[in-house]
C-alpha cells in the first residue's frame, strides 16, 4: 500500500516535469518558519509513515520519512534508545523526513552525534521520478558517494526523502544537570576544561548570566562527576524541562520580535555585540537576536570560520538573503549538483542555496 | 586479468600527445620527482591490493601545493586522467594506476600546520601519517579516533578519500565524522574549501562528499581533524565462547545492555589459532570465537559498564573472560587482533582480505555460507570481525602463482560481497570500492542508481580525469556483470 504511495509520488514527480510545473515537498509543516518552500502544487509526505525495520540489537532504524519525529522518539525510548542528536521538533507535527531535510540536531550534538553523522541511508525520489536507495542499512558502507549526507540539509532542493536509516544509541543511563553563574567567556573556557578531563558531558549551553553542563552516566558516575564540576544541581524534572524547552527554543530568550541568527563557529570566538545571546554547543553554537545588518552578522561568522543564518524572521515581507553566501566554487559545485539531481528545477525552487 | 582497465567497459581515455605532457611537467617541477621509467615506476605500480598491479604512463611527486594546483590544471588542459595516491595502503586497488594515467603522489606533504588545542582540531597536509597525529597531539592528552589497521603507515588524505574506519569506530565514527575542514582542488585547479570552525556549515554538506569520494572529485590538499581528549581509563576484555553465535548473541546483548564498548572485534578459531601462533598473546586455543571489548571513558563509568558487560557475556555463555591487568596486557590482547592479517599470511603464499558489512543478526547465515564456499572453492578463510558494527573481514587463502588459484580467490570475494548485499549490507564497509569491487556495484545498485552516483561525479568532474574506472562503474559494466551473474542482480 505505501509503496504504491511512493509509485504515486514518482509518478506526480513525472507529470510535473512533463507539465513543466514545480512541487513543494511537505511533511508536518512544523519549519515553515525556516524554509517554506513555494511551488506550483505540493507533494505531502505525512500519509508516507510507519517504521520499516527497527531491531534494537542493530543500532539501525529504518523509517518512513512522513513519520512522526516525536512517534520515531517514543518507540526508540520503549527500546531504551534514542536519536542521538536531540533533534528538535519545533510541533508535534514534525516528521523524521522534515528533519533530515533540515539538519536540526540539539544540544548533545556537540558530544555524541549530528543528525547527518548518524544518517546511514535514503530511500528517495530525484527529479526524474526514480526511486533510487543510497547508502544502506548498515553502519559501515563505504559504497558509492555520500549521497545521504548530501541530502541532509538540503532542504528538499535535491528530491524527496521517502525513507531514512538511522543509527541510534542507548539512552543513557542517567543524568544531571549542573549549574554554574558565571560570565559567558569563563563558561566556553570551563566547558572546555570539563572535556579535557575526560568527564562525560552530553550538553553544555549559557542563558541570563548561567551555564548549564549535563553530564551522562551511571549512580557511580553522576555522583562522582558532580563532586569534581560543582556548581547547582538542579531536579531531573527541571533539568529535563530546561534542555527540553532549549532545543524547542520554548526559553524567555527566543521570545522577541527580533530577528533571530543561528551563529555556528569555534567556541572561543570573539563575537561582536550584535545584541543578546544564548549559547548552545558549549559556544559553537550561537543563538543571537538582533536587527543589525545582515551582511555583518555573515561577515562576523564568517571571520570566526563559521557560518550564519537567519532562523527566525518575524518581517516576513523581507528580501534578505537568509544564508550564509557560498564562495565561488562552491556555489558553482551547488547549482551543478542540483542540476545533477533535479535538472528540471522541480523541487523546493525558492529553497535551493543556489543564488539564495 | 578482469581489473585491466577496458575502454569497451570503462570509459573510452581521452588522447593526448604524451611527449608535450612530459615537457610540461618538466616545466613545473624538478626532473628527480618526475618518474618515467619502469624502474622508477615499479614502487607505485600497486596499492596495498597488491594482486592488481599496472604502470601509469608517468608519476610526479610534487614539493609544493602551487606545484600540484599547475599539474592538475595542465592535466585539465591536456585531458590526461588523473589517479591521486596517499601513502599506498588501500586495499581496493583505489590508487591502481592505468597506462595512460598521470599518478599524482602527495607524500611529501607530510607537515603537521597548526595545532589549535584550544578548539581540539589540528591542520594537517594529506601527506601525514594518521598515527602521527595522535603522536604529534599525545602531550597535549589528545588523539585523532580513526585507527585503520594500517595507521603506522597510511595518510590522512588517503584516510578521507576511502572514509577509513578502524576497530574504534563503532563509538568514535570513521573520518566522516572527525573532520572539521578540507581544502581541495578541482580538476581545474581551483581551490575549494569546506568545512570551518564550527561544527557544521552553509549550504550542502560537501565535506561528506568528499569523504570517501576516492578520489574522483577532487584532490585534497589540506585537512583540519578533529581531536578528541585521551579517555581517562580504558578496559579490555578477552572473552572466549565454544560457538561463534553465542559470541555473537554475546555482541547482541551487550548493545541491548545499553553498553557502546570503544572496540568490539571478533575472531573465529582459524583467525585465533593463527594469530596465536604468530605473536603468542595468551588467546585460547580452544575458542570457536573469541570477543576482545573495550571499554573506554570516565573512570566510574568505565566500571560500571564493565560491571553490565561482565554479567551479560556470563549469561551469553561465555567460557572465560579475563580483564587485561594492566596496559601491557591489554597492548598483547590487541597485538593478537592487530596481528590477525599477517599470522593469517603465514597459512598460505597469499591472502584476499573482504569487506563486507551486515546486520549483525545475519552473523552466523553468512559465515555458514562463507563456510560452504570455503569447500566449493577448495579455499581456507579466515574470519576477523569488527562485531560491534557488523563488518566483516574475511581471509581468503589462495596462492598467487597458480593462475586457478587467484580466479578461485576473486570469485569466492565477490559471492561473499554479493551476499552481504543480499541480507541488507553493503560490499564495503571501510577498504572501499576502488577497481576491486566495480562489478559488485552492480549488484547492490540499480542503472538508475549508478547513473545518479555518475550525475554527481559529472556534475564536479564533468570530463571525467579524476580517477577514472573506480567507486562508480559505467551502466555498460553493469550490464555485462549482470548478464553474465545473471539473478544476481536486484
Amino acid at each position: 500500500m505505501s509503496d504504491g504511495l511512493a509509485q504515486e509520488f514518482a509518478e506526480q514527480v513525472k507529470t510535473a516535469v512533463a507539465d513543466k510545473k514545480t512541487l513543494a515537498i511537505v511533511g508536518g509543516g512544523t519549519k515553515a518558519f525556516y524554509a517554506q518552500p513555494k511551488a506550483d502544487n505540493v507533494i505531502n509526505l505525512t500519509a508516507y509513515n510507519g517504521i520499516v525495520d527497527y531491531d534494537p540489537r542493530e543500532l539501525v532504524v529504518t523509517v518512513k520519512a512522513g513519520t512522526k519525529l516525536g512517534a520515531l522518539q517514543k518507540i526508540l525510548a520503549e527500546n531504551g534508545q534514542m536519536l542521538a542528536c536531540e533533534s528538535p521538533a519545533f510541533g508535534e507535527d514534525a516528521t523524521i523526513g522534515g528533519t533530515v531535510a533540515c539538519a536540526f540536531s540539539g544540544p548533545r550534538r556537540a558530544y555524541t552525534a549530528a543528525l547527518r553523522d548518524y544518517l546511514l541511508g535514503v530511500k528517495m525520489i530525484n527529479g526524474q521520478g526514480e526511486i533510487l536507495r543510497l547508502g544502506g542499512q548498515v553502519i559501515k558502507n563505504v559504497a558509492g558517494f555520500d549521497v545521504p549526507r548530501l541530502l541532509c540539509g538540503s532542504l528538499g532542493s535535491l528530491g524527496i526523502i521517502l525513507e531514512v536509516s538511522l543509527k541510534v544509541l542507548p539512552l543513557p543511563h542517567g543524568e544531571k544537570t549542573l549549574v554554574h553563574e558565571i560570565p559567558m567567556g569563563y563558561a566556553v573556557e570551563k566547558t572546555h576544561q570539563a572535556l579535557q578531563a575526560g568527564l562525560p558531558v552530553t550538553g553544555s549551553a549559557y542563558d541570563k548570566g548561567k551555564l548549564y553542563l549535563r553530564i551522562s552516566g551511571g549512580e557511580k558516575t553522576l555522583a562522582s562527576v558532580s563532586s569534581i564540576v560543582g556548581g547547582d544541581q538542579v531536579s531531573d524534572g527541571a533539568s529535563n524541562t530546561f534542555w527540553q524547552q532549549l532545543k524547542e527554543q520554548q526559553l524567555d530568550f527566543f521570545d522577541t520580535n527580533l530577528p533571530l541568527w543561528r551563529v555556528s563557529l569555534a567556541a572561543n570566538a570573539s563575537v561582536d555585540e550584535l545584541g543578546d545571546q544564548l549559547f548552545d554547543w558549549g559556544g559553537m553554537l550561537r543563538w543571537i537576536k538582533t536587527d543589525c545588518d545582515a551582511q555583518r552578522v555573515f561577515d562576523m561568522a564568517k571571520s570566526n570560520g563559521g557560518h550564519a543564518n537567519l532562523f527566525r524572521n518575524p518581517n516576513s515581507q523581507s528580501t534578505v538573503s537568509r544564508h550564509q553566501p557560498l564562495s565561488g566554487v562552491q556555489s558553482q559545485w551547488h547549482q551543478r549538483l542540483k542540476a545533477a539531481f533535479d535538472s528540471a528545477n522541480t523541487f523546493n525552487p525558492n529553497l535551493s542555496f543556489v543564488g539564495v | 586479468m578482469s581489473y585491466q582497465f577496458n575502454e569497451t567497459l570503462d570509459n573510452p581515455i581521452l588522447t593526448y600527445d604524451g611527449d608535450k605532457f612530459l615537457a610540461g611537467l618538466a616545466q613545473i617541477v624538478d626532473s628527480d620527482v618526475l618518474l618515467t621509467a619502469p624502474e622508477q615506476l615499479a614502487p607505485f605500480e600497486s596499492d596495498g591490493l597488491s594482486m592488481y598491479r599496472q604502470q601509469p604512463f608517468a608519476a610526479v611527486l610534487p614539493n609544493t601545493i602551487e606545484q600540484v594546483q599547475k599539474i592538475l590544471q595542465l592535466c585539465d588542459a591536456m585531458n590526461v586522467p588523473v589517479v591521486t595516491r596517499g601513502a599506498g595502503t588501500g586495499l581496493s586497488g583505489g590508487a591502481l594506476p592505468f597506462a595512460h594515467c598521470l599518478l599524482l603522489v602527495m607524500s611529501k606533504f607530510d607537515q603537521i600546520i597548526n595545532i589549535d588545542a584550544k578548539n581540539n582540531c589540528a591542520v594537517v597536509q594529506p601527506g601525514v601519517r594518521n598515527l602521527a597525529i595522535s603522536e604529534a597531539v599525545s602531550s597535549l592528552s589528545l588523539y585523532y579516533a580513526p585507527d585503520p589497521s594500517s595507521q603506522i603507515a597510511c595518510s590522512i588524505g588517503g584516510n578521507v578519500a576511502e572514509n577509513a574506519g578502524g576497530v574504534h569506530c563503532l563509538k568514535y565514527g570513521l573520518t566522516v565524522h572527525n573532520l572539521m575542514a578540507i581544502k581541495a582542488f578541482t580538476i581545474s585547479g581551483e581551490t575549494v574549501e569546506l568545512g570551518g570552525s564550527g561544527l557544521d556549515s552553509a549550504g550542502l554538506d560537501l565535506m561528506a562528499l568528499l569523504t570517501g569520494s576516492e578520489g574522483l572529485l577532487a584532490v585534497i590538499t589540506e585537512i583540519t581533524v578533529k581531536l578528541l581528549p585521551k579517555p581517562l581509563s580504558t578496559k579490555t576484555l578477552l572473552v572466549a565462547f565454544d560457538s561463534i553465535d553465542k559470541a555473537s548473541d554475546g555482541v547482541g546483548q551487550i548493545i541491548a545492555a545499553g553498553v557502546i564498548p570503544a572496540g568490539l572485534e571478533m575472531m573465529d578459531s582459524l583467525a585465533v589459532q593463527a594469530a596465536e601462533d604468530f605473536a603468542q598473546v595468551g588467546y585460547p586455543r580452544d575458542a570457536k570465537a573469541i570477543l576482545l571489548v573495550e571499554l573506554d571513558g570516565f573512570t566510574e563509568s568505565v566500571d560500571e559498564e564493565l560491571e553490565l558487560v561482565n554479567q551479560v557475556l556470563t549469561t551469553a555463555g561465555a567460557t572465560s573472560i579475563r580483564l587485561a591487568k594492566d596496559d601491557a596486557e591489554r597492548a598483547q590482547f590487541w597485538l593478537g587482533r592487530k596481528s590477525a592479517f599477517p599470522a593469517v599470511g603465514r597459512l598460505a603464499p597469499d591472502y584476499y582480505c573482504m569487506d563486507g558489512t551486515i546486520p549483525r543478526r545475519e552473523l552466523a547465515n553468512v559465515l555458514n555460507y562463507i563456510h560452504e564456499l570455503s569447500e566449493f572453492y577448495d579455499l581456507k578463510v579466515a574470519n576477523v570481525f569488527h562485531a560491534g558494527d557488523g563488518n566483516l573481514h574475511p581471509l581468503i587463502l589462495f596462492d598467487s602463482s597458480k593462475p586457478e588459484s587467484v580466479a578461485s580467490a576473486e570469485q569466492f570475494g565477490a559471492k561473499i560481497l554479493e551476499k552481504c548485499t543480499a541480507v541488507g549490507g553493503t560490499i564495503t564497509g571501510e577498504h572501499g570500492v576502488g577497481r576491486e569491487k566495480l562489478n559488485q556495484m552492480a549488484v547492490q545498485f540499480t542503472d538508475a542508481e549508478i547513473a545518479q552516483l555518475q550525475a554527481v561525479k559529472s556534475a564536479i568532474d564533468d570530463k571525467g580525469l579524476l580517477n577514472p574506472g573506480k567507486l562508480i562503474p559505467t551502466l555498460r559494466r553493469c550490464q555485462e556483470y549482470r548478464a553474465i551473474n545473471t539473478g544476481a542482480g536486484k
